[in-house]
């Protein structure tokens, strides 16, 4: 049974003047067990709203306005001994908890949704290097979190754990006493990185954990991510727009684009088999180190304004192999598989590498076309 | 090129440097209007200015009317009459106050319309002049931070500071002669300091963006950077220095003269309530006292509403630029 | 530096900043030295025309410092700027004014270094005002709208009257370009030009850059984090390290075989856009140091995973990079009572230097490069360490000292311990596979200058 699972959610803020904006659109993926999904885009895309809204972090004027967010854990009050939600709470319907057990997040109150946080899903938010108190001790912020969450632990055992989860991160124990200022940002990302595991929670959720830091702190915090999830057991989202960062380190990737998932599949599948003319733009426009590079593309055009509400597909204004059909509606996910084969099948929910193009059944020949400069250069230079 | 650009005129070139200023400042009044306050002081503003220019039009009398008597001013009033000063509001003949008569015979409204010039002068003028001295001097403190330039002027900065205000007003108008100038001039001297040291740190900070960096890698001297660059950032905070020191002025004028040390021969609120307080009518002839004290709070309030709303143009807090 | 095909237009010689040289009141009383920060340190360089090169390291290495040196934005605390034969720091008002415009500057942030209160047009034509180029206003607005078109933002005039919050990020980074060509500069210095730009927007902006080169024959000096970056924009690359250039050299071959320690840890550290590829991660312990209190002889040395062993030492490099590291701890006044904070155990005893010795001789490096039992929270399993066994005393007698805190005795318990080469001396440039760079790995006559080192490797 996978940890997390959304189903056709949609987020949106209120904004004073004008409709509300679609930050987030009709996305479904799943997250398994232990295992690390990425929600990659460009600023604008969705994703950090996306995260928030699956621990109700949105700010005042955010609101999840349809789907669900189905969570595979429970409420201690729902508890039964064996820690599987009571039969009354699943078989009724004003529990929002269905039949294999798993609870609707978008449903839960302030409350609840408080015990669900850092004990079941942890936050690395962005910017996180900021994220610590300034003026708390970092090993104290550590120490509140652990009794906030479990309250029955003493003063002490919480700074003992304290203080090893910084080991492990690889932060001396002696800096549990310094103040956040005092460490260098590498090491504030590992304390954050300490502080989010510190109730041993089933996920993370961290938004952009390494934009901002050298490359040579940033390979040492990847390290330290890894070897937390493997000792902790735990799944990770990671929401990074860095794509070689997500290449590295995620197990499945969704690619966001204008609020809406463009593309879902294992790193391999995407980065492989890129399968959206978004990915494929992508992939080609960034220089890496590996290759040397003739001439990098770029895909023309902005952003969408998501205050416009559009059925379209929103990278059709600037895809060079959009369709009529593709600013009518919003394509549906299909399976790569069936479109590698020439056949346009929506996908089935199991089914790993899914696109959201109309034009799937021809990929083989996009992916060869979206290597030529002049395809991308139809439109207008200017962005 | 067309032809048509090789004749633009100086004219063109003034419409368009001019035109998306002017659309600037229509956006910078939405913004102002948006406040309720800032609506409020502009318009009580605007209410007493028309008393400040057209006194005529508004004071129901000229200022040599006195009670009982008319513009004539000869003594003709009966011992009863004068007993009866000053006298609470009077509508109708004999005479028509519609705010009562001071002691000796004259009209409070007629006072109240006539002083409004002084008020708004003073403020003004102090506000104005504050700035003219405080703002330069802030951007180049603020420029030069850290150097003798600045250290220099801070310390003089510190120094006037430390003065005593009454004392050195006291001085000045001993050395000067009592005139409202020389009240500005003291009122100044207090001032311009406040506006210094407020321009100084954002000038400091502005000084820091990369935009001056690029704008000397241009090749820009220094002071077309300050003038050019960094003044128009640092413009409509000092308009809300300039309101606030408007309002200073104004109160502190009237304090001023309630304590002996305004200008008698012009007429102000102030003093105003001076008079009524050395004649001692003050728990009698509470239409005498009350109308001042009111022209006064609400000419300051009205600076003071303005700058709120001037501050907010100023740092917007959802800007869209 | 030669690409061969121009003069040189641009010498750095022996180069250095340091900021803030100011000594507080208690400081000057007890006769302590200033502790500047040394942003770059003794660099010397030499640009021709037509180059294209760049300037790459981590925060804090002082590439920007350089790059804004370049364009005179501050003066060199030694050393000299050459540009065009003429010293920088010996210019006149009026060769100053000549060379703003043959100079300039492409910032970071697009947003930033565009004045959001002048238009478009205002700030693009700001440089012609400035340096008196177009006499009327209908001529400096008929250049601005060519500039314009040239990089890219056509119809040029649409966007005269706009306000930098207008536009894209993109939009207002070829602005900011526009801006630096509109004098029709030699030589462009550019800080990071596309690192807060969306990813699908750099491509766009990086193009542009290298059509714009020949177009206006531009000489460029990139300077950059981004790896991935300068391999695809430069020609030439000088790596930099706490103010002190380590490599340099041409730079597909400094990319695909880097000779000195720190640029191979670089290289090493950059992400794989290829899921299949299982990348080393970086060798590379602990952080960079403060720039105001720089290690002893080559600054790398205390995190180098090559250090070099004296030849008197008997145990093994790994070993001894440890006691390098250990030592360098100690210094810095990190290793102390409060490395066993929490745990259980009694401070004067045995058990607890031990305990000391095992995490603090434990290095903070990928798990890959680790010894196997060796992790961050259990340390290093002493024995596993080949350290000649008198070393190995001096290292628990210092453990004593510093669980004391008595610092400089424990210190002074490593007189008798040989010390490397690579702290005792700086390495200066050494000639490796083709290019230079400062390392003790290297054989081959150390110059002191970069330059120098260049042009006899040339010979």
């Amino acid at each position: 049974m996978s940890l997390l699972e959304i189903n056709d959610l949609s987020v949106r803020y209120r904004i004073q003047e004008g409709p509300d904006v679609r930050a987030v659109e009709d996305v479904n993926f799943t997250v398994d067990p232990g295992e690390t999904f990425g929600l990659v885009g460009e600023s604008g895309c969705g994703k950090t709203t996306l995260g928030k809204s699956l621990l109700a972090l949105l700010d005042n004027n955010g609101y999840v306005e349809s789907g669900e967010v189905w969570y595979d854990g429970v409420l201690p009050r729902w508890e039964d001994d064996d820690g599987e939600p009571k039969l009354e709470v699943v078989e009724s319907d004003q529990y929002p908890v269905r039949e294999d057990g798993m609870m609707d997040l978008t449903e839960l109150d302030v409350e609840d949704m408080r015990q669900v946080r850092w004990r079941d899903i942890a936050l690395i938010p962005q910017g996180s290097m900021n994220a610590l108190n300034p003026v708390y001790k970092v090993g104290d912020q550590i120490v509140e979190a652990i009794r906030i969450h479990e309250p029955n632990t003493s003063e002490e055992e919480a700074e003992g754990r304290a203080r090893d989860l910084l080991e492990r991160v690889g932060i001396e124990r002696v800096r549990a006493d310094d103040y956040a200022h005092q460490l260098s940002g590498g090491m504030k990302q590992r304390a954050v990185i300490a502080l989010a595991m510190a109730c041993d929670p089933a996920m993370v959720i961290a938004d952009e954990p390494t934009t901002a830091l050298d490359v040579i702190i940033q390979d040492r915090v990847l390290d330290a991510i890894k070897d937390m999830q493997e000792e902790f057991d735990a799944a990770m989202l990671i929401i990074s727009h860095d794509i070689s960062v997500m290449s590295e380190t995620c197990d499945r990737l969704g690619v966001m684009y204008g609020g809406r998932l463009m593309e879902t599949g294992t790193a391999e599948e995407i980065f492989l088999n890129p399968s959206n003319p978004y990915t494929l733009g992508l992939q080609n426009s960034f220089p890496t180190v590996q290759e040397e590079q003739e001439r990098l593309l770029s895909i023309p055009g902005t952003p969408p304004d998501l205050s416009q509400p559009a059925d379209e597909c929103r990278f059709a204004p600037r895809c060079p192999f959009a369709t009529g059909q593709c600013f009518d509606d919003h394509p549906p996910l299909y399976s790569v598989a069936e479109g590698e084969a020439g056949r346009l099948w929506e996908a089935d929910p199991d089914e790993s590498h899914k696109t959201a193009c109309y034009r799937v059944d021809e990929i083989e020949e996009l992916r060869n076309q979206a290597t030529e400069e002049h395809v991308w250069q139809q439109e207008t230079e200017i962005h | 090129m067309s032809t048509e650009e090789s004749e633009l005129t100086w004219y063109d070139g003034f419409k368009d440097r001019w035109s998306h200023r002017y659309e600037r400042f229509q956006r910078g009044w939405e913004r102002f209007t948006s406040h309720r306050m800032g609506i409020v002081g502009v318009l009580i503003l605007v209410f007493f200015s028309l008393w400040a220019m057209f006194p005529d039009v508004f004071a129901p009398h000229s200022l040599q009317w006195k009670a009982y008597l008319g513009p004539t001013g000869e003594g003709r009033m009966t011992l009863e009459q004068a007993d009866s000063l000053p006298h609470p509001p009077a509508f109708g003949d004999p005479f028509f106050a519609p705010m009562g008569t001071t002691d000796n015979g004259q009209g409070v409204m007629t006072l109240m319309v006539y002083s409004a010039r002084t008020a708004l002068y003073i403020g003004f003028a102090a506000g104005v002049l504050s700035s003219l001295v405080g703002v330069p001097l802030g951007l180049i403190s603020g420029f030069y931070g850290d150097t003798w330039i600045d250290e220099t002027i801070q310390r003089i900065a510190d120094v006037v500071y430390s003065l005593p205000f009454l004392p050195l007003v006291i001085v000045l108008v001993a050395v000067r002669g009592i005139t409202t100038t020389n009240i500005i001039l003291a009122i100044v001297v207090r001032s311009w300091i406040n506006n210094c040291i407020i321009i100084r740190g954002e000038t400091l900070s502005l000084k820091e963006h990369a935009y001056v960096d690029s704008a000397k890698v241009a090749g820009a001297s220094d002071t077309r950077i300050v003038f050019r660059h960094i003044l128009p950032h640092v413009l409509p905070l000092s308009f809300v220095y300039l309101a606030q020191d408007a309002a200073f002025a104004i109160l502190t004028q009237a304090s001023l003269a309630y304590l002996g040390l305004a200008d008698f021969t012009a007429n102000s609120w102030g003093l105003m309530l001076q008079n009524i307080q050395s004649k001692g009518y003050i728990f009698e002839a509470f239409w005498w006292l009350i109308p001042p004290g009111i022209a006064i709070t609400l000419v300051a309030a009205a600076f003071y509403f303005i700058g709120f709303s001037m501050e907010d143009v100023a740092n917007p807090q959802r800007s869209q630029e | 530096m030669a690409t061969g095909n121009g003069d040189p237009l641009i010498e750095v010689r022996n180069v250095s900043k340091y900021f803030d040289q100011t000594v507080g009141v208690t400081d000057r009383i007890l006769g302590r030295d200033p502790q500047p920060v040394r942003a770059v340190e003794n660099v010397s360089l030499t640009i021709d025309e037509g180059d294209i090169i760049g300037i790459a390291g981590e925060s804090g290495c002082g590439k920007t410092t350089l790059g804004n040196m370049l364009v005179k934005l501050y003066p060199p605390t030694e050393g000299e700027i050459i540009f065009d034969g003429q010293r920088l720091a010996d210019m006149s008002r009026a060769d100053e004014r000549e060379f703003r415009k043959r100079v300039q500057m492409i910032f970071q942030d697009p947003f930033e270094s565009l004045n959001p209160r002048m238009t478009v047009l205002d700030s693009v034509a700001e440089p012609l005002k400035i340096n008196d180029m177009g006499e009327t206003y209908s001529q400096r607005r008929e250049r601005v709208v060519e500039v314009l078109n040239d990089v890219g933002l056509s119809p040029a005039e649409q966007f005269l009257d706009q306000y930098p919050g207008e536009l894209s990020g993109g939009e207002r980074q070829r602005v900011a370009i526009a801006r630096a060509l509109v004098v029709d500069p030699d030589f462009i210095v550019a800080d990071e030009p596309v690192s807060m730009l969306d990813v699908s927007i750099r491509a766009s902006v990086l193009n542009l850059m290298q059509d714009l080169q020949d177009e206006y024959d531009l000489t460029y000096l990139f300077v950059s984090h981004d790896l991935a970056l300068i391999r695809y924009m430069t020609d030439e690359t000088g790596i930099m390290y706490l103010g002190d250039v380590v490599e340099y050299g041409d730079t597909t071959q400094i990319v695909e075989n880097p000779q000195h320690p720190y640029t191979q840890a670089l290289f090493d550290a950059v992400p794989v856009v290829d899921p299949k590829h299982e990348r080393h991660r970086a060798n590379v312990a602990g952080e960079i140091p403060s720039p105001r209190n720089p290690p002893s002889g080559c600054k790398f040395h205390p995190r180098c995973p090559e250090v070099i062993p004296p030849d008197a030492w008997r145990g093994d490099q790994d070993a001894y990079r440890r006691l390098v590291m250990f030592r360098s701890g100690l210094q810095d006044r990190e290793i102390g009572p409060g490395s066993l904070e929490g745990l259980d155990v009694d401070l004067d005893s045995e058990t607890a230097v031990t305990m000391l010795l095992e995490r603090e001789l434990a290095l903070d490096i990928p798990q890959e490069h680790r010894m196997e039992d060796e992790s961050p929270e259990s340390g290093v399993n002493l024995d596993r360490l080949e350290m000649p066994p008198d070393v190995m005393d001096t290292l628990r007698s210092a453990a004593g000292d510093a669980l004391q805190e008595n610092y400089e005795a424990a210190l002074d318990r490593f007189e008798g311990v040989p010390r490397s080469i690579c702290s005792r001396e700086h390495p200066g440039y050494r000639t490796a596979a083709g290019r230079q760079a400062a390392c003790h790995l290297y054989e081959g006559q150390p110059e002191d200058s970069l330059t120098t080192a260049i042009s006899r490797a040339d010979d």
